[in-house]
This record gives structure tokens, C-alpha cells and sequence, in this order.
């Protein structure tokens, strides 16, 4: 258990900066050219920093994730000053910010400039509402075969149906379980793209559900595994299939890589059942799971 | 950290799941039985275990969830199982959508909490019963949300809330409105219609209960007051809607067409049911409403004018708006203010002064509806009442377009531009790109269907039935 706490404290950082990536499509490529003019040097060393830190989210691609690639050293750490999921940088320092800059100026907009004729269509994930995220882990983590146990899960899942802001689904009156401030839950809209507070909050969920005997248990139960079972393909993909009911594929990249995981933990020590939890866990946790 | 590594590149691989191809029909059925019920199809769903058999499609089992749910029992206001989990949450979330679509979600706070109270009456999301009304309510037709004067108010599983929403009062019996049905706690069952033009008595405690030096508190009769007049046009006129929306400044607010005007209400008008922001012409339009010599600034430059000869002239219609006020006497017996509507004692003048009017809130009810449709073509007409006005709408495609836009969003996540796109101000002047332009002509087709059939379940059958719909990334089919 020691090693789950370990795991899942670096996996909650770097699962959630991952996530937060994820925000929506691009809706607009916005990029603005302020005449700056990059030594060679500084070319190398900005896609260098620019590849380590900030290309996950503003891939350079235009079908790629989020949304706006800040060209200024002053839009660059404005950004990091103000936006949530960019706040992680503040570590830059200011000449890193500029080399950064130098690159972006030469090097993206041709890249945004080739791809102008394919204009992005304003759209975002369509993700479950926490109501469906909710039903999905009641499904997933309670059993009807030992009751009892049901009511510490259910405490800890009936946690997202108090973040409206960040899972969506409005707030029609106060059966809606719409705590905080009015204002801000009631409009809540229906459907909400990943954000930091989404990923936090299904984390958060789901590593106090993997530090809960039963909740594994009954997520083995009813993904039709067995704690004791090897991770074959067939017991995979019948995990995925838990999550992502007809998404699975057999055999494929994401099943291969789970099932490597489960090897991995079994490798660094781990038994068969938290090596099982491992795999659970990061479906669990994984924002894209509830992408319908 | 090995197994960190993994983790990390196990997250990004997920990304795949977003590759362009056609969902599988379970996949599929994850989709769409989700969206409509915001839950998830447990493995031991009756229609999930037929789907993953082959024996029944993904779509024909949605459809047959959708359709199963209908306002049908109790002469078409209430579920027919008021405890069938499943039409209740499909309920739930169409009408949690609706109400999403409304710009203005609450009771504006004017003078303490007069208007709020209107809250233990009538649920806040009043407005979009009237849409959830059309959903669910057996051969509704699209068009009755903005026909007629009906009030709605919402069925819930309990009918009778014991206590008040917005004050600390015990009971209905306690209240100011001593009689009338305090708005229900729970999920929606119903959409029920109100008496029309209901006045109903007030009653007051005649001194405070702690003042022993008299004998003991009585109620006295006060004055009687119309709850729910109604302008017209179905949801537009309605007393929630116009609650929400005039936002006066004052319970003395008397509009002149210059200085006051109830334009709040005609611009969510034109975003909530046209789904556009101002100016909703263009400023070539604008021009000749222009009068430089204007005491009212925003009449003597194009850039105003061309919003507020849109929202303006079609405010003069429900110029005749006035707070009708209830305080409290001493006890905590609610305070109430509801809109009703003023006598006419002066002749028609401009529903668009060039200066302000100190009479236009006595003139009868005219003004225009002056609006550029998602083609470009302009429309003016002039109307005299909000019946008038949406019968005119109607005609239009502008509306059901609006409303497959929001259906088509919340079922694909893709936000289409129908907004004049040929107006040289457009940011997305003077082109959309290909891919735009299809996924727009997507939703001009949807609601052009939507005016034919006049149904709401046959529009989401209709979304349903879309390729994109039916592809993993709702891309358009190549």
C-alpha cells in the first residue's frame, strides 16, 4: 500500500497536468507577431524548452489539443500568471520565456500559416455530466453482494455530485444537490470539457476508491476478473470493456500497454490484486473515460 | 518510476480513442443511452445486454428510452410512472439542458427580495418548461412554446414544498399568498398550465407577534394581486420569462423609449430563442435610424443604432410593464412583486423616439421585429403584440435552426455558427471554411425538419441518425 501512495501521488500530478491538457479543439488559432528577431542560439535552445514544456498542450498542429499559442515573452508570462493549468510554469525564468518566444515567432506560425485552409470548427469533448460520472463509478465500485460495504464507497463517490462547475450538469433547484455559491453552480452548463478541477476531482475520487478493500473488490467482480487471474488479453480487454463498454479492441495499443502496466507492478513487487488495482486506477482516472 | 512511465504513455495512447471511425453499436449505445439519461448502461441493462447480443441497434434501443417517456397521464401533465428511474433522469436532463440555454437563470434582486420570492411559486427554470412541455407532452407541437398565454408551472415529486425557497416561512399557510401552491421539491414529473389571470387576495398580520402590549396578532385581507399575467407569444410573454428579463431598476420603473426601455428582455430574446448576440443586423441597416441631433447618445452613431433598432423597437411591445408590490406587515409573511400590465389612456406614437417618450408606457404596445436571418435575408415587420411577433418568427427558419444548433451541440459538442455569416462584420467574413459550412448546412437541415415535423424527439431521432453522430469524433463523413 505504501508503494500505491508513492504511485499515486506522482501519478495525481502528472496525470493531471496531462488532463488538464485536454481541454477542448482548438477554436481558434490566435497568434500574433511582434517583430522579434531570434539569434540562432536562442532558436535552439526556445524548441528545446518549448518541446519540454509547453508542446503537450499547444501542439503546433492545427487538429491538435488546446487552444491559443502566445507569441510575446509579456502574453507568455501573462499566461502563466493567470491561467490555471499554465501556473505550473512559473518556474521559467524570464529569458527562458523570451527564448520561448523567439522560437514560437519563426518556427509555429508557418506551421499555422500552411494550415489556415483547414479552419478548426468550434467544438469540445462531449463528456458525461456528473451524473454520469457518478452512476458510472456506482456501477463500477458497489456490489449488491455485500451491501454494507456500499455506504463508505457511496461517500466517497457521491463527492462528484457536489462539483457542478466542474463535471457540468446544471442546477435546475436545490434537489439538485447544488451546493456553494448560487450564482456560480446554477450556471453550471450542461456539458463541461476537461478542466484541472474535473481531473483533481476524478482523482481524487478514484484513489480513495483504490484505498477501499471492497470498491477493488467489486471493480474486479464486475469487470468479470478475478484478483488472482493473470492479465491475459481476454482479462484486458474484459477491464476496458468495464469502462468503455465497446471501445475495446483486443490486442490493441491501449490494451497492450495496460497489460504491460499490470507487469510492470508485478516486476517492482506489487501482488497480482494491486497490480489488477493499478489497471483499474488509471481507467478510473482517466478523464477520457468519460468521454461519450 | 517504471511504472510511472507507463501510466503517463497509457493516458496519451487514450488519446487514440479519439481516431475518426464509426462507433461500435455498444460503443454507439454508451453514447447515446448516456446522453440521454446522463448515467451509465450498466453491463446488466436490460437494452445494453440486447445491443451487445445483436439483437436490437444501438439506436433503436435510445429511441425507444426517448420515446418511452411522455407527459401522458393526468390529461397529459405528468409522467405516466412518476417513479420510473429511467424517465425521470431522461426528463431531468432535458430539462436541465433547456434551462441551460437561458440567458438570464434567476429572479433579479430589486427592492430586498420582492421579485425573488416569485421563486416560491414558480421554479426558476419556469422558461424552459415550456420547451420540456413540447418535448414530452403526447402530439405537442414545436410552435406552441411561443403561442398562446398559458402559464406553466412545474410538477414535482413533491408538489407542495412545506416551506418557502426564498424566506424562512413554515408553511404556505404562513404566507402572504396564503392559498396558492408554493413550487415542488424534486425531480420533475410534469408540466402542469395554471389558471390564466390569476388575482388572488393577500393577507397581512395586522401588528408584530412580539408586541404583547395589544391583543394578539391578526391577519387582516390586503389587497388582491395577479400572479401570472401574461403578455403573449407563449414563453416570451410569460410572467417568469418577463420576471427574469425586464430587470427594472425600480418597482416605479415607468419605460419613455429613450432613456428606459425593457430592452434586457428583447435582447435575451433574440439570444435565447434566435441564438444570436447584437447587433442582430447589419450596420447598412442601421443607417437610417441614425439622428445625429439626438439627446439620446446611442441614436446618433451607426455602431448603437444597430443594435438598438433591433432590441429597442421590439421592446416597445411590453412597454406596459409595472411592478404590482406586496410587502410583509410586521411578520415574515413574504413580500411579493409581480409584473402586470398598465392602462393604455394615450394615443400610438413612434415605438422608436428619437427622444424620450414620457408617454410611451400608456401608448398601446407596438414596436418591429427588425432581424437579419442566418442567410442574410432582412427582415422588418410591424407588429402589436407578442402574439403578433412570434407568429412572424415563426414563419422563419431562424428559430428551429436556433434550437437544432443547441441539440445538435449537446449531442456532438460542435458549436455551429448560424449567425448572419454574410455580413461584411462577421468575423468569419467573408468565409466559413468547407468543413463549417457543412457542419452548418447539417444543422439548417435539421431545423428546417424540425419546422416541417414540429417535434422535438423526431429532431434528436434525426441528430441520432447522422453519420457524424454515429462517428467516434462526430466528423463529418468523408
Amino acid at each position: 500500500m505504501k508503494f500505491m501512495r508513492i504511485f499515486h501521488h506522482i501519478y495525481l500530478i502528472l496525470l493531471s497536468t496531462l488532463v488538464g491538457c485536454i481541454e477542448t479543439k482548438p477554436t481558434e488559432l490566435q497568434f500574433e507577431y511582434k517583430g522579434r528577431l531570434p539569434a540562432t542560439e536562442s532558436m535552439s535552445v526556445g524548441k528545446k524548452l518549448w518541446t519540454t514544456h509547453c508542446m503537450g498542450c499547444h501542439t503546433n498542429s492545427i487538429s491538435g489539443l488546446p487552444t491559443k499559442i502566445y507569441s510575446s515573452s509579456s502574453d507568455i508570462n501573462g499566461a502563466i500568471a493567470n491561467q490555471g493549468n499554465m501556473r505550473h510554469l512559473s518556474f521559467l525564468k524570464s529569458n527562458e520565456v523570451d527564448y520561448i518566444s523567439d522560437f514560437l515567432n519563426q518556427e509555429v506560425i508557418k506551421s499555422i500559416d500552411q494550415s489556415k485552409s483547414i479552419q478548426p470548427v468550434e467544438s469540445k469533448l462531449v463528456l458525461g455530466t456528473r451524473y454520469f460520472v457518478h452512476s458510472k463509478l456506482q456501477s463500477i465500485y458497489t456490489s449488491s453482494v455485500n451491501p454494507s460495504a456500499n455506504a463508505a464507497v457511496n461517500s466517497i463517490i457521491s463527492f462528484i455530485l457536489t462539483q457542478p462547475g466542474s463535471f457540468g450538469g446544471t442546477c435546475v433547484s436545490s434537489y439538485d444537490q447544488c451546493p456553494g455559491e448560487e450564482t456560480e453552480n446554477y450556471n453550471a452548463p450542461m456539458n463541461i470539457s476537461s478542466n484541472i478541477l474535473r481531473s483533481g476531482g476524478t482523482i481524487k475520487v478514484c484513489r480513495e476508491l483504490h484505498d477501499n478493500y471492497f470498491a477493488v473488490n467489486n471493480a474486479l467482480a464486475y469487470s468479470g476478473t478475478s484478483h488472482s487471474d493473470d492479465a491475459t488479453n481476454a482479462n484486458i480487454s474484459k477491464v476496458i470493456d468495464a469502462y468503455l463498454p465497446g471501445f475495446h479492441d483486443e490486442g490493441s495499443e491501449i490494451a497492450n500497454e495496460l497489460k504491460s502496466l499490470h507487469a510492470q507492478a508485478q516486476t517492482s513487487g506489487l501482488d497480482k490484486r494491486d497490480a489488477w488495482a493499478m489497471v483499474h486506477y488509471t481507467l478510473c482516472s482517466s478523464v477520457l473515460a468519460d468521454k461519450l | 518510476m517504471k511504472l510511472f512511465i507507463c501510466a503517463i504513455i497509457i493516458s496519451s495512447s487514450m488519446a487514440k480513442f479519439a481516431e475518426a471511425k464509426d462507433l461500435s453499436e455498444t460503443a454507439l449505445f454508451l453514447r447515446c443511452y448516456s446522453q440521454l439519461t446522463q448515467t451509465f448502461p450498466n453491463k446488466d441493462l436490460p437494452l445494453m445486454q440486447e445491443v451487445r447480443a445483436g439483437t436490437k441497434t444501438a439506436l433503436t434501443a435510445c429511441l425507444s428510452v426517448l420515446n418511452s417517456v411522455s407527459f401522458n397521464a393526468n390529461g397529459n401533465t405528468t409522467l405516466s410512472d412518476p417513479n420510473d428511474q429511467t424517465a425521470l433522469n431522461v426528463v431531468k436532463v432535458f430539462h436541465g439542458l433547456h434551462y441551460s440555454w437561458f440567458s438570464t437563470k434567476f429572479f433579479p434582486e430589486i427592492g430586498d427580495l420582492y421579485v425573488s420570492s416569485a421563486g416560491n411559486i414558480y421554479d426558476r427554470s419556469t422558461p424552459a418548461l415550456y420547451i420540456t412541455r413540447s418535448l414530452f407532452v403526447p402530439g405537442a407541437q414545436f410552435s406552441e412554446i411561443f403561442t398562446g398565454d398559458n402559464t406553466y408551472r412545474s410538477k414535482r415529486q413533491t408538489d407542495e414544498y412545506q416551506s418557502s425557497r426564498v424566506w424562512g416561512i413554515h408553511a404556505p399557510a404562513d404566507d402572504t399568498l396564503q392559498g396558492v401552491k408554493f413550487a415542488g421539491l424534486g425531480s420533475l414529473i410534469g408540466v402542469e398550465p395554471m389558471q390564466k389571470n390569476l388575482i388572488h387576495d393577500t393577507l397581512f398580520w395586522n401588528k408584530p407577534s412580539s408586541d404583547t402590549s395589544l391583543p394578539l396578532p391578526q391577519r387582516i385581507p390586503g389587497p388582491p394581486i395577479a400572479i401570472n399575467t401574461h403578455w403573449g407569444g407563449g414563453v416570451l410573454g410569460s410572467q417568469i420569462y418577463m420576471l427574469q428579463n425586464i430587470q427594472g431598476t425600480d418597482f416605479g420603473d415607468k419605460t419613455d423609449g429613450g432613456i428606459k426601455s425593457n430592452r434586457k428582455w428583447s435582447r435575451s430574446v433574440f439570444k435565447d430563442f434566435l441564438c444570436r448576440d447584437l447587433p442582430a443586423i447589419r450596420e447598412l441597416d442601421a443607417a437610417s435610424y441614425v439622428q445625429t441631433g439626438s439627446s439620446l447618445s446611442y441614436r446618433t452613431s451607426k455602431g448603437c443604432v444597430k443594435c438598438h433598432a433591433s432590441i429597442d423597437t421590439m421592446a416597445g411591445l411590453v412597454r406596459d410593464t409595472h411592478y404590482d408590490t406586496r410587502a410583509y406587515s410586521f411578520e415574515l409573511n413574504g413580500m411579493y412583486a409581480f409584473l402586470v400590465k398598465r392602462a393604455k389612456t394615450k394615443n400610438f406614437a413612434s415605438y422608436f423616439p428619437t427622444e424620450p417618450d414620457s408617454d410611451f408606457y400608456q401608448r398601446p404596445t407596438t414596436g418591429s421585429f427588425y432581424f437579419r436571418t442566418y442567410d442574410g435575408q432582412l427582415v422588418f415587420k410591424e407588429v402589436s403584440s407578442l402574439d403578433d411577433l412570434t407568429t412572424e418568427i415563426l414563419k422563419l427558419d431562424d428559430l428551429y435552426v436556433c434550437a437544432a444548433k443547441r441539440y445538435f451541440e449537446y449531442f456532438t459538442g460542435i458549436n455551429v455558427d448560424i449567425s448572419d455569416i454574410k455580413d461584411p462584420a462577421h468575423p468569419s467574413f467573408p468565409a466559413l471554411s468547407t468543413q463549417q459550412h457543412e457542419y452548418r448546412d447539417l444543422v439548417v437541415s435539421l431545423g428546417k425538419s424540425l419546422k416541417q415535423d414540429q417535434s422535438i424527439k423526431k429532431l434528436i431521432e434525426n441528430i441520432m441518425k447522422t453519420s457524424v453522430y454515429k462517428s467516434e469524433d462526430f466528423s463529418l463523413s468523408k
